[in-house]
């Protein structure tokens, strides 16, 4: 059995810290406002945010100056998490497509063009708490951020990491909202917390495959038995003339721009004549192979 | 049947009695804190709240630690958001006291939920959540002194600044940064992860904008 996982097979896409780090993002610059009865003062205060889980050694600000018995807590605040991931089969699809890149690399001579085979799509469920001391506060936050995912907000993340340089879209709704508030202990500090959980339609992708452009395609037809070349061309030249050996008449094929799409990424014609002795038989019907 | 009329301590003389000792044993064993009004500057009625309020009033006296409670023995809770100091106290003055300082410029007869106090020892600043009178529950008459029941103070950028008789300095009209510096809180106590979130996603996406998020 071929092993399924291993040095040689290892590879990191880094889908989840990108998602962690977009979804922050979206968050990243609400403000409130407080303006005094006689309209006299207006204080617009930033809510900060963080990812809510880690270390306290990292998370905490440990700094000489820092005394965390002065006060119990800095309010208004938001914090989230991941807190869960599922799959999705709604938007299954083949799972033998692919995802090429766009474009190709050129290492030592040679282009590459890499691929992965399709993505598997999971949903990550993310919760954001917020944290006011008072209600308005906390009223400013979430109506600045309802209407926002109406009904979802679509993201386009452009890859970069994972070899592929695909772009995807990945959408965000809101899935409930909760409210919590403490005011009824005397023995506590205020304390209004909501927690809105959201849903991110995601990807998982799968290792990236090294594969290679065309170059030359060597087109075989009429007697199958006794093949003659016809052309040899550059995948770049898309029209191919071709004569009949028995009519003699020549024929422009409409175009193998379909060879560009990697199905015959390993397709040296002439390999294979090589090694098995028998030419490969192959229909004149390129583009549907 | 009546007690006997011979120990019947609810007269007047008893009761100023009691309340000196009371104000001298707190004088004794007390330290001084600052305790600080609270002016609400927009207040909403029914949401029952000022989400705008100045602390710039502040009036030294003296009061008894009365306790110190640390929750599971720590006062200290971890989450989501970072460090969240849980820790109560209870503070008694003496009500001779308190109105002897306080009514010298304010009308205030008691001490006030929602108010602050500063506890310079422990730098630290409380808020008092709940006032309730003497422990004897007024056996002679009167109520001798409050007891306030204080929570570490939960801060939202309110306005806490003094020209007056504290430690606080005045560091200009921007709440956030007059309070950080009083307490002597660095700016990254917030814990503001947002820089992080935005050059993350900066690598990524290819029509989002991070410092941009909801296209205003």
């Amino acid at each position: 059995m071929t092993p399924l996982f291993g040095l040689d097979n290892f590879y990191n896409n880094g889908a989840i810290k990108k998602y962690i780090g977009v979804f922050g993002s979206i968050f990243s610059d609400i403000y409130i406002q407080r303006v005094s009865q006689d309209s006299t003062r207006t204080d617009a205060i930033k809510v900060p945010i963080k990812y809510g889980n880690g270390n306290m050694y990292v998370k905490s600000d440990q700094g000489e100056e820092v005394d965390y018995t002065k006060i119990s807590r800095i309010l208004p605040a938001m914090s989230f998490e991941l807190e869960n991931v599922y799959y999705d089969k709604s938007r299954k699809t083949n799972q033998f497509n692919t995802i090429s890149q766009t474009g190709y690399t050129t290492t030592n001579g040679v282009n590459n063009r890499n691929y992965q085979y399709n993505r598997l799509p999971y949903n990550f469920i993310f919760g954001l708490k917020i944290r006011t001391k008072n209600l308005d506060d906390m009223f400013q936050i979430v109506e600045q951020i309802i209407p926002t995912f109406d009904s979802n907000l679509v993201i386009t993340l452009e890859d970069t990491v994972n070899q592929v340089n695909s772009n995807q879209e990945i959408s965000i709704t809101i899935n409930e909202i909760k409210m919590d508030d403490d005011y009824q202990d005397e023995m506590k500090s205020r304390l209004i917390e909501w927690l809105i959980t959201f849903e991110l339609k995601g990807f998982f992708y799968k290792k990236t495959i090294t594969g290679f452009t065309i170059n030359t395609a060597n087109l075989y037809f009429g007697d199958i038995d006794n093949p003659p070349v016809i052309t040899n061309t550059s995948v770049p030249d898309i029209s191919i003339t071709t004569q009949d050996p028995i009519t003699g008449k020549q024929e422009i094929l409409p175009s193998i721009a379909t060879l560009e799409q990697g199905l015959f990424a390993s397709a040296d014609l002439k390999n294979i004549e090589a090694i098995t002795g028998t030419a490969p038989k192959i229909r004149p019907t390129l583009g549907t192979q | 049947m009546a007690i006997n009329i011979m120990s019947d301590f609810r007269n007047k003389n008893e009761q100023n009695l009691v309340s000196d000792l009371i104000k001298e044993a707190i004088e004794q064993r007390g330290t001084d804190i600052h305790y600080i009004l609270r002016t609400q500057l927009n207040t909403d009625y029914i949401l029952g709240e000022s989400s705008m309020s100045d602390f710039t009033d502040f009036f030294l006296m003296p009061m008894y630690l009365e306790s110190m409670e640390h929750y599971d023995n720590s006062g200290m809770v971890w989450d989501g958001f970072g460090r969240n100091n849980m820790d109560a106290a209870t503070f008694e003055v003496s009500t001779i006291t308190f109105q002897n300082v306080m009514s010298q410029n304010t009308d205030l007869t008691r001490p006030r939920e929602g108010d602050l106090i500063y506890l310079p020892f422990a730098d630290s600043l409380w808020e008092i959540t709940l006032v309730k009178t003497d422990q004897k529950y007024k056996q002679t008459g009167i109520n001798h002194s409050w007891r306030l029941i204080c929570k570490l103070f939960s801060y939202s950028h309110e306005n806490i600044e003094s020209n007056t008789e504290t430690d606080f300095n005045s560091l200009g009209t921007q709440a956030t940064i007059g309070i950080l510096n009083s307490l002597g809180l660095a700016p990254d106590s917030l814990m503001d992860e947002t820089e992080l979130f935005k050059s993350e996603t900066a690598q990524t996406t290819a029509d989002f904008d991070p410092n941009n998020p909801f296209n205003y």
